[in-house]
């Protein structure tokens, strides 16, 4: 399971996952399993839409759903994200995601 | 000891000569490990200078209790180095971002340690180990930066 620090974190993520209509992405985060590569290689691409889409929230003015900056809520998801890929076995995943994006 | 790089493949050749490096990308002209209000999004809260979130405060917010999994965020992987760089960078256009750095087993202030991530051993936090006040952690973080060391952008403004 995806191990959070903080409830926040999954709610930012939802928050954006609902922002940028990805209801396969919800449907990831709010299972909390990564099941195949090929899920794990659409989340770790998500992180990196999500960064830009909270970047082009901030400056709309829009909020998010919680207490403090979405800049420090998305850097814990990339945290607790990053450390479950690694133990789930999908790391070369979401390397190759933050390579790319 | 100060460094220059112009693309991160250049910044990956020189940090990876650093075994056990311990990380963190900096806007230029911020300090490595206080904050100003321009460098934490519009909805944090800084109290002279350190982030509310990312330490224990007494509910007074005169005191730093401790805690071993919050504190200031530090890169030990270079994946994860690439990363924070990339977001801090996303975040600040056209603004060159240089990498700050000390080694696992340097000297640094007492009070304060360098803790692995529980949940992703490529992250630490920089933690307090004994409480304090405020003050007291803003100069043991000042004493930490002082004795960090830089590879600047080149690529950017120098």
């Amino acid at each position: 399971m995806i191990t959070y620090k903080y409830n926040e974190e999954k709610i930012v993520a939802l928050h954006f996952a609902n922002r940028l209509n990805k209801p396969d992405i919800s449907r990831i985060i709010e299972s909390g399993d990564v099941k195949t590569p090929e899920e794990a290689q659409a989340l770790s691409y998500f992180f990196w839409q999500m960064n830009e889409k909270a970047i082009a929230d901030d400056k709309a003015g829009i909020q998010i759903p919680c207490e403090g900056s979405s800049e420090y809520w998305i850097e814990k998801i990339y945290n607790s994200w990053e450390g479950y890929m690694l133990r789930r076995g999908f790391i070369s995943q979401w390397d190759e995601a933050s390579e790319r994006s | 000891m100060s460094q220059i790089f112009k693309t991160l493949t250049d910044l990956r050749e020189v940090i990876k000569d650093f075994e056990g490096f311990i990380a963190r990308p900096t806007p230029r002209l911020h300090h490595p490990t206080l904050y100003r209000k321009s460098g934490v999004g519009k909805d944090d809260i800084l109290i002279k200078g350190v982030r509310k979130k990312d330490f224990l405060f007494s509910p007074d917010e005169k005191w730093i209790l401790p805690h071993n999994q919050m504190g200031l965020s530090f890169s030990v992987h270079w994946q994860h180095l690439k990363s924070a760089y990339k977001m801090k960078e996303s975040r600040n256009p056209g603004k060159a971002i240089d990498v700050y750095f000390t080694l696992e087993k340097s000297d640094i202030p007492p009070g304060l340690a360098f803790v692995v991530d529980n949940d992703n051993p490529r992250h630490y936090f920089l933690t307090a180990t004994e409480q304090m006040t405020v003050e007291q952690l803003v100069a043991k973080l000042k004493m930490l930066a002082h004795r960090m060391s830089v590879i600047k952008n080149g690529g950017k403004g120098l």
